[in-house]
């Protein structure tokens, strides 16, 4: 689990530190505080494991892959590296690199560094001298003679290593067994990173793309039955089964009632947004899942349902979940139900100050409760 | 007409969601928690009445119904952990049956059990106690007038002091009283309206500690 989140440079971020992660994490604040940030600085460190994104999102722009789905999530203009990749940086100026850190606990951590000159994020080589040893072996089994002290990053995407701008490939599991040495359990912090997945409100309009990249899956584990389930107890939807029927020259996927069959499309914005969680979610073993405000759309009683069973099956898939919310109902709804399934959960206020520096303040529940006591709304927690 | 923007947070959560979400640029550099409604008004009418200046935007939170110092200590805790503006942090805490310094004295042992631990404790002016909790400055007041035929001492003490002091009431009516606002209800009246209805200078003699308290702000 990552305990730690650091980044740096990344939209309108210049520094920001967060401790203390929990097997849940929310993260509030008012508008332009940075907190969708935080998710998509995760996501993007995320892209140095796995470069493509795992729901194909933006896949009709140039080179679908998780920069472009960031460079292009919020604005949906068409943005490539090559044309609009500042927009990550702080200020468009791209002169330093993004920086995140991630930690699991006091001893393991991984950098990760975005630079303009190269499109996929690059991990840094730990500056420690057993990482300059195993280095060593592998540039001597390569024949390079410079020292392991002029090579900084590693890329995985391209199975090299950095010199600046300079690089040099070798065999992937050459650098992976590098990568092992250097960084203790590397293959579970890595696998962890590389299944990240992200659930931003874009996605309630993105039903096809993750009908097509999850739904073979889905029906493998058999977790359609979970689906079926939300939507009868969250959305008093009386769900028979799912099925897949044809539309136009393709097929949907579509909910089966007692009278008649409906396209998944057709159902309510609330229902569908749970569906996509669930779909998402379902699938996700020993990683992160990020959601952007989980209460769009969603009336109290389908949000307390759905809550329910999604920290049911992320308690069983060990996932850590970090999601944004503006929603006290959503606070206290999650905060009541990680009680009763004893889940750890830390809400972070996250404000930023005009130099993009966020200082979270991080509550437990319980500061939030003595906060209401007193008049005072965990939301607007800026006024004190 | 006040003088300062008070900010009163009530126990209603709605009212202050709209009363802060209206106003995006509410800041707060001191707050201050009482022990109920009655207390709040009394100290709004208090610093109008007596036109008192104070600097800044002041928080008036009601923590009513909290009345033991346990469960008073981990809300104060929250508050001093995580506010990040806040300069001073003020608490009226009624006396209630104990003479002020055991009562500032309890209230310091359980927020040291909350992990607050405050230091530099000093009496500064008449059950005006200062002390300090990292950069926070807190200032308690021990509230209630204990020469006053009451079990129990709290902030009506005060109005009950201008009232037999105008000669509206007598002290020995006074008696078979626990506290000074079972008084109060009975009488009909709220102490905000005993203060609205007296003179400056009857005030100023009966709430001085709390005066000067609020002077302070």
């Amino acid at each position: 689990m990552l305990t730690t989140l650091k980044i740096n440079g990344f939209r309108g971020i210049t520094e920001c530190k967060i401790d203390g992660l929990k097997r849940i994490n929310l993260f509030v604040g008012r508008n332009n505080h940075g907190k969708s940030s935080i998710l998509e600085a995760l996501y993007l460190a995320s892209a140095a494991f796995r470069f493509d994104e795992p729901l194909k999102r933006d896949a009709d722009k140039t080179g679908a892959n998780k920069i472009v789905y960031l460079l292009n999530r919020r604005s949906g203009r068409g943005l490539s590296w090559g044309r609009g990749r500042e927009t990550l940086w702080y200020r468009y100026d791209t002169r330093n690199a993004i920086r995140t850190e991630i930690r699991w606990g006091k001893r393991k951590k991984l950098d990760i560094e975005l630079f303009d000159w190269h499109h996929h994020p690059l991990i840094d080589i730990p500056q420690t001298s057993r990482a300059y040893t195993t280095l060593r072996t592998v540039l001597q089994k390569w024949g390079l003679k410079e020292t392991p002290y002029d090579w900084q990053h590693i890329c995985l995407e391209d199975s090299a290593i950095f010199k600046q701008r300079a690089s040099y490939t070798v065999e992937t599991d050459q650098l992976l067994s590098a990568l092992r040495d250097m960084v203790s359990n590397f293959a579970e912090i890595s696998s962890f990173m590389k299944r990240m997945m992200f659930i931003d409100a874009r996605l309630i309009y993105e039903m096809e793309k993750i009908e097509k990249t999850l739904w073979n899956d889905l029906l493998r584990e058999r977790q359609d039955k979970l689906i079926t389930e939300i939507l009868r107890k969250g959305y008093e939807v009386n769900v028979e089964d799912l099925t897949y029927m044809p539309y136009g020259e393709t097929y949907q996927l579509a909910v089966k009632l007692p009278t008649t069959t409906t396209r998944a499309d057709d159902l309510g914005d609330g229902a569908r947004y749970s569906m996509i969680w669930f779909m998402v979610a379902a699938l996700a073993r020993n990683t992160a899942v990020l959601i952007e405000e989980p209460e769009n759309h969603q009336h109290p009683g389908g949000l307390a349902k759905s809550l329910e069973m999604l920290l049911e099956l992320i308690k069983k898939n060990n996932v850590q979940v970090f999601a944004t919310t503006h929603s006290l109902e959503f606070i206290k709804l999650i905060e009541k139900i990680a009680d009763e399934k004893k889940m750890d959960l830390a809400t972070f206020f996250i404000e930023m100050d005009e130099t993009g520096k966020i200082e979270p303040r991080s509550l437990a529940p319980k500061d939030s409760e003595n906060l209401a006591k007193m008049g005072l709304d965990v939301r607007f927690l800026d006024i004190i | 007409m006040l003088l300062v923007p008070l900010i009163k947070f009530s126990r209603d959560q709605l009212e202050n969601l709209i009363l802060i979400a209206r106003d995006m640029t509410k800041k707060l550099r001191v707050t201050i928690l009482c022990e109920g409604d009655d207390d709040i008004n009394a100290l709004k009418v208090l610093i109008d009445k007596m036109s008192i200046q104070v600097s800044d935007n002041i928080g008036l939170n009601d923590c009513g119904g909290i009345s033991r110092l346990e469960e008073l200590a981990p809300i104060v805790a929250t508050l001093a952990r995580v506010s990040r503006r806040l300069e001073k942090i003020v608490l009226m805490v009624d006396a209630n049956t104990q003479l002020p310094g055991q009562r500032v004295i309890s209230l310091k042992q359980s927020l040291e059990s909350h992990q607050v631990m405050i230091e530099n404790l000093e009496e500064i002016s008449g059950s005006i106690y200062k002390a300090n909790f990292e950069k926070l400055d807190f200032l308690i007041k021990i509230v209630g007038k204990t020469d006053l035929p009451f079990k129990s001492h709290e902030m009506e003490d005060y109005a009950i002091h201008l009232l037999v002091m105008r000669g509206e009431i007598e002290e020995r009516e006074l008696s078979n009283f626990h506290k000074a606002s079972e008084f109060l209800d009975q009488y009909g009246k709220k102490a905000d309206m005993v203060i609205q209805e007296s003179q400056k200078e009857e005030i100023a003699r009966s709430y001085e500690n709390v005066i000067n308290l609020l002077k302070m702000l």
